[in-house]
């Protein structure tokens, strides 16, 4: 598989390098892609919770805004 | 008038004195004047007058301190996977950074996100993102849900205050608009900090998907 690419741009030489990301680089990059996912995740299960509370209400999500704007 | 004169003091000629003694009556005159206002000559192009002590009259030519400003650092392209700026200057009080126009070659709505120092775990931020809140103990995400990569009118600004110092934590904070995957428009309002006592050298952008194909960030340091 093709490794995504890191760009660096060193300001104080001016030097641009664009390369592949190296093992450690793509580990990292990896990780981010998996706390991303499950912050989504996460998200949506906060926002399933959210509509759980508002149907036990009987609420609209404006309407729900409005109570605790 | 009084003689002499209130307040500097000056002898003027008085009513008594004969004509023949006005030349030197005069010299006096004009030679007290010149003393109370010696400190007025001299000075350079750009020079401002200031007290040199509580004596009435004392005054220097002084030279201004050099004012706030902003100093462009670099105009950065955004390009690959994570782009970084390296090489940064310490020589500044602030970072201010303007990304604007940044797409990537994405297929699917993604995250944002920038790594100072090229760390994943120095951040800390609170975000308010199209009205809901997060808050992220190591991550510093320019976007929460899902934006649109193809989108070339998104634009984010921050600021990282006492980048340089190698001593304290820096706090940060960040403002922007951007449109989401399902082409709804989203607004984002952070702050935080980066937990290090190192200077902030470097700051990667990063796509959680994708490269990046265009957007730009001006980074400025400020004083």
């Amino acid at each position: 598989m093709t490794k995504p690419t890191i760009q660096i741009h060193n300001i104080e030489t001016g030097e641009i390098i664009e390369r592949e990301m190296n093992t450690q680089e793509f580990a990292e990059y990896k990780k981010s892609v998996e706390l991303a996912d499950d912050m989504h995740a996460e998200a949506a299960e906060k926002a399933a919770q959210r509509q759980l509370i508002l149907d036990k209400l009987g609420l609209t999500a404006d309407e729900a805004k409005l109570l605790l704007s | 008038m009084s003689n002499p004169t209130t307040p500097f003091g000056w002898q003027m000629p008085t009513n008594t004195d004969l004509v023949t003694d006005l030349p030197a009556d005069f010299e006096v005159f004009g030679q007290a004047v010149a003393t109370s206002l010696a400190d007025l000559n001299g000075g350079t192009t750009g020079q401002t007058l200031t007290k040199a002590t509580n004596t009435d009259m004392d005054f220097t030519w002084a030279t201004p301190a050099a004012g706030g400003g902003m100093t462009l650092l670099t105009t950065h392209s955004l390009s690959g996977s994570t782009s970084t700026i390296s090489g940064i200057s310490g020589s500044y009080k602030s970072l201010f950074g303007i990304i604007s126009g940044g797409t990537t070659t994405a297929t699917v709505g993604t995250n944002w996100k920038i790594n100072p120092n090229g760390s994943t775990t120095i951040t800390s931020v609170a975000t308010t993102e199209a009205g809901a809140s997060y808050d992220y103990t190591s991550t510093w995400y320019l976007n929460i849900s899902n934006i649109k990569p193809t989108e070339g009118n998104n634009a984010w600004s921050f600021t990282i205050d006492n980048y340089a110092s190698t001593t304290s934590h820096k706090p940060l904070k960040m403002s922007g608009q951007f449109k989401y995957y399902d082409n709804t428009l989203g607004s984002t309002n952070a702050g935080g900090g980066i937990r290090t006592t190192s200077a902030i050298t470097s700051l990667d952008f990063v796509t959680l998907s994708g490269s990046f194909n265009g957007g730009t960030v001006l980074l400025y340091g400020v004083n």
